[in-house]
C-alpha cells in the first residue's frame, strides 16, 4: 500500500522545487495539465534549454496542430518563470486580443483562482501570491513583485494593439498569422510588423526572451510568417556557425 | 526556494537562436505521437492534402514547388504559325457579352489568335552576375548566372518570351550578348537589375561604347527585315524597380498573375531553361535568374498601338511599290500588270536588266 502524501511544509517546499527543476512537472503535476504527453516533455526540455537543447533567446515553435503549443509555450512557460522569477514580467501577443483573453488568459485566470487546483497552487506558491490574488482581473495575472518598476506577471495584446507603455522579460508571439487569412498576404505582414515592434520591447536584450509559436497558413500558395522567420533563424544560425 | 531565480545568464553562452519544429510524422515516416495520430486519423486527416501537409507536416507554402501553376504556363505557350517564324499564334481570350454564365457576369472564351512579330514592342531585360561563387558567403544559397530575357508586348496586352541567353558569365560577355540582342530585337527598353555591384553595368556598357565601334553604332538588324541604326544601348537602359522584398514575393506579385491569365506565353519549341527555372523557383541548386529577368518586365511593360489601318494602307501601298519595282529590275511583265503608260518605243530603248 503507497504511503499516502503529507501535505507538510517539508513537502510544500520538495513540490516547488520539483516544479522549478522542471517545466514538464510544474505544468503537469502543479498545474494539472494531464493531457501533456511525453512528445510535450521534448518541448519543455526545449523551453527550459536541456540538453541537447540549447540556451535560447529567441525561438520558434512550430508542432502540428493540437499539439498543446499554446499550452506550453503562451500558458505554461509564462507562468513557470513568473511564479520562480520574482519581477519577472510576459507579454502575450496574439493575431487577436479576443484570442488571447478567451483562449488562453481566461483560463488560466480561472485555473488560479477559481479551479479545484487553485487552493493547492495557492498553498505552494503562497509566498508569491497576493491575498485574494489583488491585482489580478481579466487583463492580467498579477504575482508579488520586489521591483515597483516590474510590470504584471502575465498579460496580453492583439497584434494591432498599441505597443507602448509595457516593458518586460518575454514576449510570446502566438498564433500571430491566424490560420484564417493565408489567402493573403495581410497576414503575414501584420505577424512580422508584430515581431519588429515587439522586439524593442524586452528590457534586456541579453538574457530577454522572445518566443514565437505557430504553425503555417492552410492555402499552399499563401505567405507563410512562420516558414519566413524560420528561414530567418536558419540563416542566422548557419552564419554564426 | 521559492523565488530562486533560474539561471538566466547561461543564454549568452549559446548562440541564443533556437528553433523546435516537429512535424506529426518523424523521418521515417512513422508518427511521433501514436496515440494521436493512428492510421484512421492520419487517413481522415490526409483527406484536405493542403491542411494535412502545412498544418501537420509544417511544409511552407509551395515548399520545394514553383510559385507558379505550370499548366497554366504550358497551357498558355505560342507557336509559330509560318514557317519563316514571323507569324505567332497563340490563345488570346476576350469575354463572351452573349454567354453569361450563373453569377451573370459574361464568359471568359479563349480562341486561336495571330499576331505579327513586328506588331510586338520589345524589351529586353538584363540580370547580371554581380558576385562571383567564392565571394559569396554561404554556399548553401540558389545558384546564380547572368541571364537576359527578350519580351515582346502585343497591342492586345500579351506579352511572349521569343528568346532568352544565360551563362556563367561576367560582365564582359554579357555586355557582348547585350549587343547580340540588342541589334537582333530592336527593344525599346532595356531594364537591368542594379543590385550590388550590378550597378556598374551601365557604365560599362558607356564605357564600351567610347571604346567599340560596334557598341557606338549598333544597327537593327531583325529577323522581320528591319534595318535601320539604332541608337546606343546605354540610352534606353533603365534599371529595374526593385522592392525591398522576398524574391518569391517578388515573383508571384510580378508574374503570378499574368500566368494564372494565361497573358505572358512561352515559346513551345524553345522554352526549356525558362521553364525549368519557372517550374522550380524554390530549388536551391535551381538558378532564377531567367525568372529574376522576366519578373522585370510587368512593371515596364506598355502594348503598343494597334496597327490601324492607315498602317495597312501603308504597308499594303509599300509591297506594291516593292513589287513593282522587283519587277521593273527583272525586266518581266506579269499578267496582272496595269497598262503601260510610256510609249513603247522609249520602253524599247530601256536597258535590260
Amino acid at each position: 500500500m503507497a504511503t499516502p502524501l503529507k501535505f507538510n511544509e517539508a513537502f510544500r517546499l520538495e513540490e516547488v522545487e520539483r516544479g522549478a527543476q522542471s517545466l514538464f512537472y510544474f505544468l503537469r503535476a502543479i498545474l494539472g495539465f494531464d493531457r501533456l504527453d511525453d512528445w510535450d516533455f521534448e518541448l519543455c526540455a526545449a523551453l527550459e534549454a536541456r540538453h541537447p537543447y540549447q540556451p535560447w533567446l529567441r525561438m520558434l515553435v512550430s508542432k502540428y496542430r493540437a499539439g498543446h503549443k499554446s499550452v506550453v509555450c503562451s500558458q505554461g512557460y509564462p507562468l513557470w518563470r513568473g511564479f520562480y522569477i520574482p519581477n519577472f514580467s510576459t507579454k502575450l501577443i496574439e493575431g487577436s486580443s479576443d484570442n488571447a483573453r478567451y483562449n488562453h488568459f481566461l483560463p488560466l485566470v480561472d485555473l488560479l483562482t477559481g479551479s479545484p487546483q487553485s487552493d493547492y497552487i495557492g498553498w505552494l506558491f503562497k509566498e508569491r501570491i497576493p491575498d485574494n490574488w489583488a491585482g489580478t482581473n481579466s487583463d492580467r495575472i498579477v504575482l508579488k513583485q520586489t521591483n515597483p518598476l516590474a510590470g504584471a506577471t502575465l498579460s496580453y495584446w492583439g497584434i494591432n494593439s498599441k505597443f507602448e507603455g509595457w516593458h518586460g522579460n518575454c514576449f510570446v508571439l502566438d498564433d500571430a498569422q491566424a490560420t484564417d487569412t493565408e489567402d493573403s498576404e495581410v497576414g503575414a505582414d501584420a505577424a512580422w510588423r508584430a515581431y519588429h515592434r515587439a522586439e524593442p520591447l524586452l528590457v534586456n536584450h541579453n538574457v530577454d526572451q522572445g518566443l514565437v509559436v505557430g504553425v503555417g497558413p492552410i492555402h499552399r500558395r499563401g505567405r507563410s510568417f512562420v516558414h519566413e522567420l524560420k528561414k530567418q533563424f536558419e540563416g542566422a544560425l548557419e552564419e554564426a556557425a | 526556494m521559492i523565488g530562486k531565480a533560474l539561471d538566466l545568464g547561461i543564454a549568452q553562452q549559446g548562440r541564443g537562436i533556437s528553433v523546435f519544429w516537429m512535424p506529426a510524422l518523424g523521418p521515417d515516416e512513422e508518427p511521433f505521437n501514436a496515440r494521436l495520430f493512428t492510421p484512421e486519423a492520419i487517413r481522415i486527416l490526409r483527406m484536405d492534402p493542403d491542411l494535412w501537409r502545412t498544418q501537420y507536416l509544417l511544409e511552407g507554402p509551395g515548399e520545394g514547388d514553383s510559385e507558379f501553376v505550370e499548366a497554366d504556363i504550358r497551357a498558355a505557350m505560342f507557336e509559330y504559325a509560318d514557317a519563316g517564324h514571323l507569324l505567332i499564334r497563340y490563345k488570346g481570350y476576350d469575354f463572351d457579352e452573349d454567354r453569361l454564365d450563373d453569377q451573370g457576369f459574361a464568359v471568359l472564351a479563349y480562341s486561336s489568335t495571330k499576331v505579327r512579330l513586328d506588331y510586338l514592342r520589345y524589351y529586353m531585360h538584363v540580370d547580371p552576375k554581380h558576385k562571383k561563387d567564392s565571394q559569396r558567403k554561404s554556399k548553401n544559397r540558389q545558384k546564380m548566372e547572368a541571364a537576359l530575357v527578350i519580351a515582346g508586348v502585343a497591342p492586345d496586352g500579351h506579352a511572349f518570351v521569343p528568346d532568352y541567353w544565360h551563362a556563367d558569365a561576367g560582365v564582359d560577355q554579357l555586355a557582348v550578348a547585350m549587343l547580340r540582342y540588342y541589334c537582333r530585337w530592336a527593344p525599346y527598353r532595356v531594364s537591368y537589375e542594379s543590385i550590388g555591384a550590378q550597378v556598374w553595368l551601365k557604365e560599362y556598357i558607356e564605357e564600351k561604347e567610347k571604346s567599340d565601334s560596334r557598341f557606338k553604332r549598333p544597327r537593327a538588324r531583325t529577323r522581320w527585315g528591319a534595318d535601320f541604326e539604332l541608337p546606343r544601348m546605354s540610352s534606353r537602359m533603365i534599371e529595374a524597380e526593385k522592392q525591398n522584398e522576398s524574391k518569391e514575393e517578388a515573383y508571384r506579385a510580378m508574374l503570378g498573375g499574368w500566368f494564372a491569365r494565361k497573358a505572358l506565353h512561352l515559346d513551345k519549341k524553345r522554352h526549356d531553361a525558362l521553364f525549368h527555372q519557372l517550374t522550380h523557383t524554390g530549388d536551391d541548386n535551381v538558378p532564377v535568374d531567367l525568372v529574376d529577368c522576366l519578373a522585370q518586365g510587368p512593371a515596364v511593360w506598355q502594348a503598343p498601338r494597334e496597327p490601324g489601318i492607315l498602317d495597312h494602307a501603308s504597308a499594303s501601298r509599300r509591297k506594291f511599290i516593292e513589287t513593282f519595282l522587283r519587277q521593273q529590275r527583272s525586266g518581266g511583265a506579269p499578267a496582272h500588270r496595269p497598262p503601260s503608260r510610256y510609249p513603247a518605243r522609249r520602253r524599247a530603248l530601256r536597258p535590260v536588266g
